[in-house]
């Protein structure tokens, strides 16, 4: 069963991913999915969408831990 | 042999079909596009004033002359919008991307939420805040609870690697929580740390504290709480409130992101804090040194228990707490904020429907909420007790009375206005009394034309209430207990809203030149973009005995109309036609007189004519025409009737 943390996680994702519908280059949007779907394991949709160095640098905290 | 009546028209519209039991001076079926004034005189319904190419599927007035919207021209949107505190938009509904849009019109200009023109609608309740000019990004209700990698660690100094400024003044085992706290809300708090024990007399303390997660909020707008335990109680006490919040903005590298600051320390009596090292996301880089007596710790305990705010249908502020409508897996739940953080929810308090709501009435004012589904009607109110409970209660007002569709109910000063699943309008007061009575004399019509898109809405200016469906509208004007005839509307209406004591009409076009798109106007305003042809026929009738009769019917009547502007020229259509209608026909009426002019107001017109009805069974009046503003203050009908004696 899911924590409330990772269906938390889970809505940021379908969040991000809905306002990404109507404008896919939104940063903070792509940022918003990134990290959020790094917090859910998906490190790869994470490393595709990230656009700052925060949330970059969160990926690799992710992918080293 | 003579008959006179004076048809004034004081009862109103009645669609019972037949003139059993209906009082004369009523009209009937099929009039249309009737309304009256405040002294009960009946005129042709205005039609819409010019508007706005804008609407939505739901309308919401968020503050002066601001609207918002939900859906758009192909994607239907669903759920409900409100001005929280501090002017900040909250909105929850079906899933629908750009489905939120925030209009001003009377600069007629669009708010943007976050940069954009419009947000994206989901089951996901946002809030987005009022920074003075627009809003900011929208962001999920209430903050995620931390996860096991956020506990802190706590470490105490020594004399030898205190900060300078800091005294030492921490002694004894200590554990720390930490919490988040985003302008409205504030986060469950961490798990406490492990216990500390200072190994000299006194000491102060190094707490790192948990990365801010990417949740769209600004950093300007995230502070941090901490929360520590009484000397010598380890974690086995309750944690108290260290005194000085310290500012997400400290803690990330001075000249990364828009809301660092170089400022690093900040003391309060004897509690102080000073900022040590700073990272984004490394919690082990995130240090704080503090240090405090004990009776500098505020006797406030730790939320520890505030949960965000779940999927839901409707969200309503009442008091001041937010309440989440329709939570939970069934949408059934009824979850209540903590008093004065909107986004925090308590994890041991839920009340439940019997079923799904279906529609939401706010009625904050008077300290209660509407809350209707298929088959049961609830009122939400406000109690402020909170001793064990939410300082909102569910009270159940009928299991009998379920509203038809998601915006077939309104709240108007304090009685709830609705459409049944049975298409009956209902009339609910406060206290449980229940009126279905007031909607009989048009059941008919609402049986046969409205459904489950069936809007409801108010207009100050005549005092009516509005129920739309479609093309169709009917109106229940409350000063004078009468309803209007049916209104024939331009466009399928989608959405009602009340503003400047008018009621504003969201239209749908789908065949606008360009592409499928929304309307607004105002109700009974003007005579833009429609068809005022109107009607009334009377509801009584003269004859009954089947004789073979040839009438001679005078008409006395005082009409008027209003100074019209045309966009078609007026002058063919400033006219008024009586006519008798031979055995309730109104399709094949016996024409009195057609086409009289109606130059000024308070014309006083008399016809007088034949009347075809020879071998008649009954003759009723009918009166039309086809601009909007004419008034008929009274019409009196003389009738000589003389017996033809027929040549067999």
């Amino acid at each position: 069963m899911a924590t409330r943390r990772e269906k938390y996680a889970q809505r940021e994702v379908a969040l991000a991913k809905a306002y990404l519908e109507v404008n896919p280059n939104d940063a903070d949007q792509r940022d918003r999915l990134a990290w959020w779907s790094a917090e859910l394991g998906d490190l790869e949709t994470a490393k595709q969408y990230a656009v700052s160095d925060k949330v970059k640098q969160f990926i690799s905290q992710c992918e080293t831990s | 042999m003579r008959d006179l009546l004076n048809f004034t028209f004081s009862e109103g519209y009645y669609d019972t079909g037949s003139n059993v039991n209906v009082p004369e001076g009523a009209f009937i079926a099929p009039s249309s596009n009737v309304v009256f004034d405040s002294l009960g005189r009946l005129h042709s319904f205005k039609g819409f004033s010019a508007g706005w190419n804008i609407g939505g599927d739901r309308s919401f007035v968020l503050d002066k002359n601001v609207v918002g919207f939900l859906g758009t021209p192909t994607t239907t949107g669903i759920g409900n919008m409100i001005q929280g505190v501090g002017k900040s938009l909250w909105f929850v509904g079906n899933s629908v991307p750009a489905g939120v849009t925030v209009k001003n019109l009377q600069t007629l200009t669009t708010i943007k939420i976050g940069g954009s023109n419009e947000a994206t609608l989901s089951s996901t309740p946002q809030v987005a805040r009022w920074n003075g000019t627009d809003y900011d990004k929208a962001i999920p209700v209430g903050l995620p609870e931390f996860s096991d990698a956020d506990t802190p660690s706590l470490e105490f100094t020594t004399s030898a690697t205190r900060s300078s400024g800091f005294e030492g003044l921490v002694q004894g085992s200590r554990s720390v929580r930490v919490a988040r706290k985003r302008y409205d809300s504030i986060s469950m708090a961490t798990a406490a740390s492990p216990v500390v024990e200072s190994s000299e007399a006194g000491d102060s303390l190094i707490v790192t504290i948990p990365p801010t997660p990417n949740d769209l909020s600004a950093d300007a707008d995230n502070s941090w709480l901490l929360y520590f335990t009484y000397k010598g109680l380890g974690s086995t006490s309750t944690h108290k409130l260290f005194p000085l919040e310290i500012p997400e903005r400290r803690l990330i590298p001075t000249g990364v992101g828009t809301g660092a600051d170089d400022v690093s320390e900040d003391s309060f009596g004897n509690a102080r804090y000073k900022v040590l090292s700073r990272h984004l996301t490394l919690q082990a880089q995130r240090k704080v040194e503090v240090e405090f007596n004990d009776n500098d710790l505020v006797l406030t305990e730790p939320s520890d228990d505030a949960f965000d705010l779940e999927a839901c249908k409707f969200i309503a502020k009442l008091g001041n707490v937010m309440c989440g409508i329709g939570v939970g897996d069934d949408s059934t739940g009824f979850d209540v904020s903590y008093p004065n953080e909107y986004e925090a929810f308590p994890p041991d308090w839920r009340d439940w429907f019997a079923e799904v709501p279906v529609a939401v009435a706010p009625q904050e004012d008077m300290g209660y909420i509407w809350i209707g589904s298929a088959n049961n009607l609830y009122i939400a109110r406000w109690t402020g007790v909170t001793d064990g409970s939410a300082p909102v209660i569910l009270e159940k007002i009928s299991n009998l009375i379920g509203v038809i569709g998601e915006s077939a109910m309104i709240s108007v000063n304090g009685i709830l206005y609705l459409l049944s699943q049975g298409a009956m309008p209902v009339a609910v007061s406060p206290d449980g009394q229940i009126n279905t009575q007031f909607g009989v004399q048009v059941r008919n019509y609402l049986g046969a034309n409205f459904n489950s898109n069936t809007k409801v809405g108010w207009d100050e200016s005549s005092l009516t209430v509005i129920f739309a469906c479609g093309t169709k509208a009917i109106g229940y004007q409350t000063a004078i207990n009468k309803w209007t005839a049916p209104v024939t509307l331009p466009w399928p209406v989608t959405s009602i809203f009340s503003l400047n004591g008018s009621a504003y009409f969201s239209l749908f076009q789908p065949d606008n030149e360009e592409s499928p798109a929304f309307k607004t106007r105002i109700w009974n305003a003007g005579n833009a973009d429609d068809v005022v042809a109107w009607n009334v026929t009377s509801a009584f009738q003269f004859g009954q005995y089947g004789r073979a009769l040839k009438d001679i019917i005078q008409v006395e009547a005082v009409i008027s109309t209003e100074t019209y502007v045309a966009p078609t020229p007026p002058s063919t259509n400033f006219a008024i036609t009586f006519e008798a209608c031979k055995n309730f026909s109104t399709t094949s009426p016996a024409v009195l007189s057609s086409n009289v002019p109606v130059t000024a107001a308070g014309s006083m017109v008399t016809v007088r004519s034949y009347a075809e009805s020879l071998d008649y069974d009954t003759i009723a009046a009918k009166i039309s025409g086809n601009r909007g503003g004419q008034t008929v203050h009274s019409a009196m009908y003389t009738i000589d009737v003389h017996s033809i004696e027929r040549v067999s």
